[in-house]
């Protein structure tokens, strides 16, 4: 039933804050895309089904699993991974200081992905409270820490980027 | 876990989407966010030929607020919606059972109309639409069709939806200020499928409640205004006619009394 021949398209979009234009398979999933082509391998694939959140990269500026994406959908899109939080190699943004101060990881397989969500959620609002933090840190499965020290971060990090 | 080989397309106006389901009919997919099909395409439970794409159709990304209600196209994300300027006065209901839909990670993605056409047994959004007695609009190349919540889903991840059928929007009608609205449900993790959720509507003279977890879709009943035992009563009772079914995750009767607790807490809450 499938037919053999892979089908390809051009696409070109933003990826931390550089210009791409790469032709893709059609059927590739964006995780898949970002680690396997791009070298992009700070984004992890867990379950490639929605469920454990360490592939969550932006969209558009939105957190976002690459699971459940293809590489074509983001043409004309802009794509950020956990290549693009910190300021240099030797520079941790807020959230990366506080994961580090918190010991808020311990294998690191789930983190790229809860940076991620938490480098979205924590700009959007002010405000943000610990119950809003555990709302949206259940979209990340963890299975080291038991999530109260991730939750001591992501809640030092809402106060330090509120105060800014 | 990846999926077979397809050829994507990625129309900007919903003409072309149209014409081309009408030649590719069951071998055409249409995929807006993608939160549920591509987990599908994923494991392979789906292998369509053509994926088409509706990210670019403008006239599907609107949320619309008359008299009758929200109208939501096709293209609107949950989260946008719940985003959505007073949703808690222009639609209580949903805006109490959006936070339980998918993660904040998946809403940015899925849409509210790729939920009903997905239909999930335990879809929040779908329980929301079929207990405010909403309507789902269909397009074709040659025909519409505007169906009731009711109509349109027909069971476990089965729609109404012909091959060459397109959800246009769906319509979520408003209610009267006066009507107390409470809703509650259980899973193991915030987000996850739900073994069992409950919404309520308390009018004047009675109330609606809507279930999902014991039957292959949301099932919708209504009683006259209960206090008390009586309330115990008329649940032990729906719990008993609907009775669910074993599965991996719970048995029967546990989904049996999470109806019996969930739903007396909803009903006291929408009651206040």
């Amino acid at each position: 039933m499938n037919e053999k021949i892979i089908k390809k398209q051009l696409i070109n979009f933003e990826l931390n804050g550089k210009k791409i234009e790469i032709e893709v398979d059609q059927r590739m999933l964006l995780s898949d895309f970002l680690r396997d082509v791009l070298g992009k391998t700070g984004t992890h694939v867990g379950c490639e089904h929605g469920i454990c959140g360490a592939c969550t990269i932006h969209i558009n500026g939105r957190a976002s699993r690459s699971c459940l994406a293809f590489a074509i959908q983001v043409d004309n899109c802009k794509v950020e991974t956990i290549e693009s939080i910190s300021k240099g190699d030797s520079e941790l943004s807020i959230i990366q200081s506080n994961f580090k101060k918190h010991f808020a990881l311990q294998c690191g397989f789930c983190t790229p992905g809860i940076i991620m969500t938490l480098s979205d959620y924590l700009y959007r609002k002010k405000n943000i409270s610990e119950k809003d933090i555990k709302d949206v840190l259940s979209g990340h499965l963890c299975r080291c820490t038991g999530y109260s020290s991730i939750i001591k971060a992501a809640v030092e990090s809402a106060k330090e980027i509120n105060a800014k | 876990m990846k999926p077979v080989n397809f050829s994507y397309k990625c129309p900007d106006n919903i003409e072309e989407v149209l014409s081309i389901l009408s030649c590719e009919k069951e071998n055409g997919q249409v995929l807006a966010g993608g939160q549920s099909l591509i987990a599908m395409l994923n494991m392979r439970l789906l292998y369509p030929k053509v994926i088409l794409d509706i990210k670019n159709i403008e006239s599907l990304s609107y949320i619309t607020h008359t008299e009758k209600g929200l109208q939501i196209g096709a293209n609107v994300t949950q989260q946008k919606l719940l985003e959505y300027e007073n949703l808690n006065e222009v639609s209580p209901l949903l805006h109490k059972i959006l936070p339980w839909v998918g993660h904040y990670q998946t809403r940015t993605r899925g849409t509210i109309c790729g939920s009903l056409a997905h239909a999930d047994p335990s879809s929040e959004i779908a329980l929301c639409l079929a207990l405010l007695k909403g309507k789902v609009k269909l397009i074709s190349k040659n025909q519409e069709r505007l169906l009731s919540a009711e109509e349109f889903q027909k069971g476990l991840l089965t729609t109404a939806c012909h091959s060459d059928e397109i959800i246009e929007y769906a319509l979520f009608p408003k209610l009267e200020e006066s009507v107390g609205v409470a809703f509650n449900e259980f899973a193991f993790r915030h987000g996850d499928f739900s073994l069992l959720s409950v919404a309520v509507l308390v009018s004047k003279d009675s109330i609606s409640l809507g279930v999902t977890g014991l039957s292959d879709k949301p099932y919708i009943t209504a009683f006259p205004l209960l206090s008390g035992d009586q309330i115990d009563d008329a649940l032990n009772d729906l719990a008993w006619k609907l009775h669910g079914e074993d599965d991996h995750i719970a048995p029967s009767s546990y989904r049996r009394n999470l109806l019996r607790k969930i739903g007396k807490k909803t009903i006291k809450e929408a009651m206040k």
